[in-house]
């Protein structure tokens, strides 16, 4: 097909679009950073620090910083599922995982440049802004900054073989094609764990002995939270990956002109959910893990993140994974209602059972162990802790919810995944009374232990009980899930699920989810800057500019909350300017579809497939 | 109009804007920015109505010697320091059994003033390594940070304030006396006896280690002695678990006080002198 003169009025559009930003983003930091330059330094003495008049240097770095990391962890996330989701349609013959794996790379390329962009602008104000510190982390990294540029060259090039390369290496050439997908999966790992070393260092460093630069730089890379930090921000990029993109595909069900549309998104939506879902599993465990490391590194640093004046910051991250619980289920549970004719009847009351449960383990979740009272208050409670409410304000509360919050989440997936389908193999039933006792059996030990660790040393709790509970909870998942999959693999499908007729909310659902990410992304990294208190690097370069100090609470949401309404729209810029290339090239619905409603047939894994023929 | 009115007051207009987009505006992109908006309004809000704390560094206590008349200056001294930059309070309580670490009511008439001191600075000494520790040892035992070192980094002054607030606190006497404490020069370790100290060099570390002297197959000290602040001298080189050497694990607890001190006087004065011993 040639160049049409729409195409080259959208390609004329692009490039506009860019430059804009690029304009926009240089005239936004040109005048105020040519102010902290024009500041000189005493005569004979280096410059420790310069600062950005009104804004202050510490927010200009938390935005721009802020922004970076987001679509950091957008980029290195999505293309583990992209991969995944094209190994799906190679094996399933299904070309529709292949273009669904196509579409979500098109997102991953779009937001590519604009990550390097930030991350650049980012390494620029920290040298210009922070130059005392900048000196000593260059000293120490220095050999891991090389390393780190290397990473983005292979990483840039894999990118954009794979990208480019989509159509051309089909047939024979896949395993090539796949090749390159896992190559940028393992460039896209180092990618991120080099800097996270730089991160981690400051909040735990090591003891660096005397040594070669790449000794030294490889003692301080291997500091206590550098493997929890990589482990969590592993999981937490697929997370964040998946609900973007299923908000990618909320928003556009929303704005959808046809049905085919309606059916792709609705489709693209689900499978996004269902990404940041089972990534969401395991996550609480990777953070738990982490807080460990922190309490085992510096118990200090430990009580100041959760006991002392960052314990509110806790119950915030509460609120806010409870709200993404009962928005990733009320999808799946939508889903059903929807999506399966004749299934309301059937799955009302459980639903409403793990609604139930969700809430309660919600509310004893965001307790917070002392109360805001008023001294009258306090003198008639005697003291600040609630003589009801404050038995719940305490960790072995929390643990016990949080796990079974994660209990429930996987069973509303597996009732998804089962609903429409009777089981025809004989050991079916067998199956499924084993899967209900191990959930049942589960849930019970994770509610005995909780209650049992009130009566036990912290100790013991923490170091037996929790991890038990986190145990058990693994357990469930690792085996309902391929037993539900054998059990599936022969089950004939008593009721075709219909795609594209979810209501509105359905879409905003998609959309909180990725939000709540977001907003959780912003919070903990406050957490973890401000656990450093007034330190540069904990315990060795202290903080002695203006800035040396934590703001309250308040403040720093106010903050979150303009860095991620920020990222949403630029994210959905981005997407836009994206879409403009064409919707031939990306991977959007084809047109071959029939009107109305579809009927599906499910695909292998369980996951159900918009039927490609007519009805 | 204070910081957080302020905040609350664009919290609760974005909340507003977003509320009246919702109602008039029918175009979907701009609907769901504004259900974006609100929710990130509510959120803001939220974080806004808790108690706003925010985190200072502790303040420097600047220490007026001429200022120091008795001992319960002392004490009130120590006092300030217990609740700020030596951080205790963040970890112990006093007279109540809820602290995550042993509660310090009666501490002062429990154990000696070097018992204490030691404590602070060499926590593994004798302090259990964890909390309520019963039964068989744990993975991961809580430990006690040393209070002499950074990111606390007490230095001989404060600590000898802070076991005098202990001590007032508990009803003892205080056993510090004003005299001692000394001008801004910074000393991190009581002074020992020398000749002292080259014996238990020659016990435990003679083995490996010279001073001032080179020896085939041991490692001369003084190069790395001339390296170190006095300061940090005692930690730098003993209390820090060499990277990879079993040898100097566990060190810093196989000595007494009395003899970590001797130590630290032998290798200080090697160090002035700069001559073999």
């Amino acid at each position: 097909m040639g160049i049409t003169p729409l195409h080259r009025r959208q390609g004329g559009t692009l490039t506009w679009a860019y430059a804009a930003l690029f304009l926009m983003l240089v005239l936004t930091l040109a005048g105020p950073v040519g102010v902290a330059y024009a500041q000189e330094a005493p005569a004979g003495a280096a410059t420790e620090y310069r600062d950005i008049p009104g804004m202050g240097s510490r927010n200009l770095i938390w935005i721009i910083a802020q922004q970076h990391l987001l679509l950091a962890g957008f980029v290195l996330g999505v293309p583990i599922f992209a991969w995944v989701c094209e190994i799906v349609g190679v094996r399933s013959g299904d070309p529709r995982y292949d273009k669904l794996a196509k579409e979500f790379t098109k997102l991953l390329t779009s937001s590519y440049a604009t990550t390097a962009l930030f991350g650049g602008i980012l390494l620029f104000l920290l040298i210009g802004l922070y130059p005392k510190l900048m000196s000593y982390l260059t000293d120490v990294f220095f050999p891991s900054f090389l390393v780190y540029c290397v990473l983005f060259l292979l990483e840039t090039a894999t990118l954009y073989l794979y990208w480019y390369g989509w159509d051309t290496m089909q047939g024979k050439k896949k395993g090539v094609h796949l090749f390159l997908g896992f190559l940028l999966n393992v460039f896209a790992f180092f990618i991120m764990i080099v800097p996270n070393s730089w991160a981690t260092f400051q909040a735990s460093p090591v003891v660096i002995a005397e040594g070669s630069m790449w000794a030294r730089a490889w003692a301080a890379t291997w500091n206590p939270t550098w493997w929890p930090v990589n482990i969590h921000r592993l999981i937490a990029n697929v997370v964040l990956g998946g609900f973007i993109c299923g908000a990618y595909a909320g928003l556009k069900y929303l704005m959808a002109s046809s049905q085919e549309e309606r059916v792709h998104y609705d489709w693209m939506g689900y499978v996004g959910n269902f990404i940041g879902v089972f990534g969401m599993l395991p996550l609480p465990f990777a953070g738990y893990w982490l807080m460990r490391e922190i309490y085992q590194y510096n118990q200090q640093m430990g009580i100041t993140l959760m006991g002392g004046f960052l314990s509110w910051l806790f119950i915030l991250q509460a609120m806010l994974i409870g709200i993404l619980f009962l928005g990733a289920n009320y999808y799946f549970w939508m889903g059903i209602m929807y999506r399966i004719p004749g299934s309301e009847a059937r799955y009302r009351r459980p639903i409403l059972t793990m609604l139930v449960i969700l809430l309660v383990c919600l509310g004893v979740w965001m307790t917070p162990h002392s109360l805001v009272a008023s001294l009258e208050e306090a003198r008639k409670m005697g003291g600040t802790h609630h003589p009801l409410l404050g038995v719940f304000g305490v960790m072995s509360a929390k643990m016990t919810v949080a796990n079974l919050m994660i209990l429930v989440t996987f069973m509303s997936f597996i009732m998804y995944w089962r609903a429409g389908k009777q089981e025809t193999a004989g050991w079916a039933k067998a199956a499924k009374v084993g899967m209900g006792a191990i959930l049942g059996i589960a849930a019970i030990v994770v509610v005995v232990l909780g209650v049992w660790g009130y009566f036990v040393p912290a100790i013991t709790r923490i170091n037996y009980f929790s991890t038990t509970q986190v145990l058990v909870v693994l357990f469930v998942l690792l085996t309902i899930t391929p037993l539900t999959a054998l059990v599936l693999k022969s089950a004939k499908t008593t009721t075709e699920m219909v795609w594209g007729i979810m209501p509105a909310r359905a879409g905003y659902a998609l959309v909180l989810n990725a939000v709540m990410v977001i907003l959780l992304m912003t919070l903990m990294g406050y957490a973890r800057s401000s656990s450093r208190v007034h330190w540069h690097v904990y315990g060795v370069m202290q903080d002695t500019s203006q800035y040396a100090y934590s703001p309250a609470l308040g403040y720093a949401a106010a903050l979150m909350a303009l860095n991620t309404f920020v990222f949403c729209l630029m994210v959905a810029f981005i997407f836009w300017v994206a879409s403009l290339g064409g919707e031939k090239k990306g991977g959007s619905p084809d047109k071959a579809h029939a009107k109305g409603k579809e009927a599906v047939s499910p695909a292998i894994g369980g996951a159900p497939v918009p039927a490609t023929g007519h009805q | 109009m204070t910081e957080t009115q302020l905040l609350q007051t664009i919290g609760m207009g974005v909340v507003a804007l977003g509320g009246a987009l919702l109602l008039f505006v029918k175009a979907r992109f701009v609907r769901v920015v504004a259900f974006v908006a609100i929710v990130l309004g509510a959120f803001a809000l939220v974080a806004l109505g808790i108690p706003q704390m925010a985190s200072l560094p502790p303040a420097v206590e600047k220490f007026d010697v001429a200022s120091i008349k008795d001992k319960k200056d002392l004490a009130a001294i120590g006092q300030k320091i217990f609740f700020g930059k030596g951080q205790c309070a963040l970890c112990h309580t006093i007279g109540t059994s809820e602290g995550r670490c042993p509660d310090l009511k009666g501490i002062g008439s429990k154990l000696t003033r070097q018992f204490l001191y030691e404590s602070l600075t060499q926590p593994q000494a004798y302090v259990y390594m964890d909390y309520e520790h019963v039964g068989p040892s744990k993975f991961f035992p809580a430990k006690m940070p040393y209070i002499d070192k950074k990111p606390i980094g007490l230095n001989r002054n404060e600590i000898l304030t802070v076991i005098a607030f202990l001590q007032n606190m508990s009803g003892e006497e205080i056993t510090v006396d004003p005299s001692e404490i000394e001008g801004p020069k910074e000393v991190a370790f009581m002074p020992g006896d020398k000749a002292g100290g080259q014996k238990v060099f020659q016990m435990l570390c003679a083995k490996c280690h010279s001073v001032g002297v080179s020896e085939k197959g041991k490692a001369d000290l003084l190069p790395a002695l001339g390296k170190q602040a006095d300061a940090g001298l005692r930690h730098a080189v003993l209390s820090d678990p060499k990277p990879g050497s079993k040898d100097h694990q566990g060190l810093d607890r196989k000595l007494a006080v009395k003899d970590f001190d001797d130590l630290m006087a032998y290798l200080l004065n090697a160090k002035a002198t700069a001559k073999p011993l």
